[in-house]
């Protein structure tokens, strides 16, 4: 139906005639843009300057939350320790984002030691529409053949064990969904508290102009109780979810 | 979907004396209630959450024109397609406009009780469309070609050994035994779907108008799949399923996903802001958003009923229902059961049919306790029995009869006068009299028939309290 028909019965059943021009602002909503901007730093200053503490929760919300968490001092540690994950679940072919963390963790050399296959499907620029299309359609199946995805991330959020991950280019939805386990890196200083910070940084970010296609928070390994009220790991997404804190 | 609502009676009967559904209503009671009271226990100002929540939601359906303009524009402006659909059959209409525009022949669905309310899936089968239901619940009601039992839990009501059968015979294949097992096997079969699908069909949990999005709240990851596979994703919405900004999905989060399952978070929430960037990796090309009416404009435009949709859908008032509790959610016969179905049921689908529903409540208040946004289910539920009483010429609801009505008249007049009230009691007392079995009315003739149907009368007293009061006074006077 038409747009403008809907919308003028809506205005219709509210008792008037067209929509209000402004409707003030709502009861947590930041009035305007440069005020969620000045909340905004604020929240990137606690981050910072509370940012062990803010891990230390997050480690202890994440475990809570069904992530098997490990504790690395150094970037150093990063590769060994998830070649040490592979080694354990037997992995024989893993699958990288672009996460550049990935490669500060060296994690392609550590896992090549290990004997595990690596892979990273980039889209690369230079790449014509065809061959990116091929490159799609080999990745979604490579996807459901490895054993382990493992990705970087944008933010943690310690209020309640969230890792949370913005696809774009580098960073694919099924990176992180598809295979049996998930592991992911994260570094001290990217934990904010609690949601509330960070759906305050993304309506900043998406009001500024900043364009996401997609934002995906992640609590755990994917869960169902639909038979018999049992909850089971792994229904569509992963079995099991490994979270590397850094520093 | 068909509303069976005018059949409550007899399906709440049935469903009382089904053994395995009162066992698995008691499974819903422990899970989802009290792990819902434990997750509001734990939360700091619990109350301050839900004061909020009341308040987001009363601002976004006070201005639901404005903020359903800025939505459309904004998703449009994010490179996706919006849809205004007046009824179930125009939103379907739609869809299937774009399954036939690009070739579709497999749709998968990630919950959404809209699409249940449209009847999408028997449409699209009809044109040769295969339709999968991707939350496992859904998937195995789906199979047994039955409705969802609980917008939470839709199989709920399935045992073990029913959904070994399902899948083994929908597999051609073993047979398997436990949860775990089971659950590998719907993962294989499901994936198997997803790689051939084209279009995915989701619901909203939330819409957020400022940025022009949708958030989906998934345990299982079917959202995430929905979202990450299909060449096409369509997100179909009930038009109050809205929130000004991003900023208010916190508060909203928190407080759908403690109510729904007792939860601080549920595995997966994803939010949509349209179709995939050019360089992604994977994700779909395109996105429809489809928000539909489908009669929600009577529910606005009654400012009595309004707050109905505040509701987020998060099934607390079901579970902390005594009713919903017995009868289950299939006796309501529609989309949404239980307190708040209720309410929107008859109203969207018609008092006529929909007469008996807000008469299946004790009106004991757990209902408004428990919604995380504080909608007053029993003020609504008092209001349409009224409303039932008077008829309705829109949802053609005639009004009670002229019996009822007299009925009630004399009642008012006799409790109104002293002597009336008097000389009543006594005619009752001596009318009932034959009736009497050990202090109980279990039969009376019609046109009271209806109290005795489903429940057991104290007999009148032998003697009033008046009369009582009046003989104990006279005699302590006279000692």
């Amino acid at each position: 139906m038409d747009r403008q028909e809907f919308l003028s019965n809506v205005s219709s059943a509210l008792g008037r005639t067209s929509p209000p021009t402004d409707v003030g602002p709502t009861p947590v909503r930041y009035p305007d843009l440069s005020e969620a901007q000045i909340a905004a730093e604020e929240t990137r200053t606690e981050v910072a300057t509370r940012s062990a503490e803010l891990l230390d929760d997050a480690a202890e919300a994440m475990a809570t939350a069904g992530w098997n968490v490990h504790r690395a001092e150094t970037m150093e540690d990063v590769g060994d320790m998830i070649a040490g994950i592979c080694r354990d679940i037997g992995a024989e072919k893993a699958l990288r984002s672009g996460h550049e963390v990935l490669d500060e963790a060296l994690i392609d050399t550590a896992l090549e030691r290990a004997g595990v296959e690596l892979r990273d499907m980039t889209l690369n620029d230079g790449m014509s529409e065809e061959e990116r299309n091929a490159m799609r359609s080999e990745h979604r199946e490579e996807v459901f053949r490895t054993n382990v995805g493992i990705t970087g991330g944008d933010y943690v959020v310690a209020e309640t064990g969230t890792l949370v991950i913005h696809p774009k280019k580098g960073v694919s939805r099924l990176t992180s969904l598809a295979p049996p386990v998930h592991i992911a890196v994260i570094k001290r200083g990217q934990v904010l508290p609690s949601l509330d910070e960070l759906f305050l940084l993304e309506h900043v970010d998406l009001n500024s102009g900043e364009r996401h296609a997609a934002m995906n928070l992640i609590s755990g390994p994917s869960r169902t109780g639909d038979i018999e009220a049992t909850i089971v790991h792994g229904i569509h997404g992963p079995v099991e979810t490994h979270i590397v804190l850094v520093g | 979907m068909k509303s069976t609502t005018k059949e409550f009676r007899s399906a709440a009967s049935r469903a009382l004396t089904d053994v395995r559904l009162q066992q698995a209503h008691e499974v819903v009671y422990n899970g989802f209630h009290k792990a819902r009271l434990s997750a509001a226990g734990d939360t700091d100002d619990w109350e301050a959450q839900r004061t909020l929540g009341k308040a987001i939601k009363d601002h976004t359906i006070a201005n639901l024109d404005y903020y359903l303009d800025m939505l459309a524009t904004n998703v449009e402006k994010n490179g996706g397609n919006v849809y205004f659909a007046r009824d179930g059959e125009d939103a379907n209409a739609y869809i299937r406009g774009i399954a036939a525009k690009n070739d579709v022949s497999t749709v998968i669905k990630s919950k959404s009780m809209v699409s249940e309310e449209m009847g999408l899936n028997h449409v699209l089968e009809a044109d040769g469309i295969e339709v999968v239901e991707t939350d496992l619940g859904e998937y195995i009601v789906q199979l047994a070609g039955e409705a969802p039992y609980h917008i939470i839990a839709p199989a709920i009501h399935k045992t073990k050994a029913q959904v070994a059968d399902l899948l083994a015979e929908e597999s051609r294949s073993e047979r398997r035994e436990t949860a775990e097992d089971l659950t590998r096997q719907a993962r294989e079969m499901l994936r198997e779907v997803f790689q051939r699908a084209d279009l995915s069909v989701t619901g909203a949990n939330f819409a957020v108008a400022e940025t022009g999005s949708i958030v989906l709240v998934t345990n299982e990851g079917n959202g995430r799949m929905a979202t990450s596979m299909p060449r096409i994703h369509v997100a179909a919405m009930g038009m109050e399923k809205l929130v000004p900004s991003a900023a208010d999905l916190s508060a909203m989060l928190r407080i759908l996903i403690r109510s729904a399952t007792g939860q601080r978070i549920s595995a997966y929430v994803t939010m949509v802001n349209g179709p995939r960037a050019h360089d992604e990796e994977d994700g779909p090309e395109e996105f429809h958003l489809v928000i539909m009416n489908n009669g929600r404009d009577r529910l606005l435009r009654d400012e009595s009923l309004r707050e109905a949709l505040n509701c987020i859908r998060c099934g607390a008032c079901m579970n902390s229902c005594p009713v919903y509790r017995k009868v289950g959610g299939h006796s309501y016969g529609w989309v949404y059961p239980g307190p708040i179905g209720s309410i929107v049921s008859p109203v969207l689908t018609g008092l006529k049919d929909g007469a008996k529903l807000p008469a299946a409540s004790s009106l004991c208040g757990a209902c408004h306790e428990a919604c995380p946004v504080k909608i007053n289910i029993p003020r609504m539920l008092l209001e349409l029995r009224s409303q039932t009483a008077q008829g309705d010429p829109d949802p053609q609801q005639r009004a009670s009869g002229i019996g009822e009505r007299m009925t009630w008249k004399a009642w008012r007049q006799g409790m109104m006068s002293r002597s009336r009230f008097e000389a009543g009691s006594s005619v009752g007392k001596i009318a009932t009299a034959p009736l009497k079995r050990d202090g109980w009315l279990r039969k009376v003739p019609p046109p009271i028939s209806g109290w005795t149907e489903s429940r057991d009368f104290p007999a009148p007293a032998a003697k009033t309290f008046g009369k009582m009061f009046a003989e104990r006074n006279k005699a302590k006077n006279g000692q």
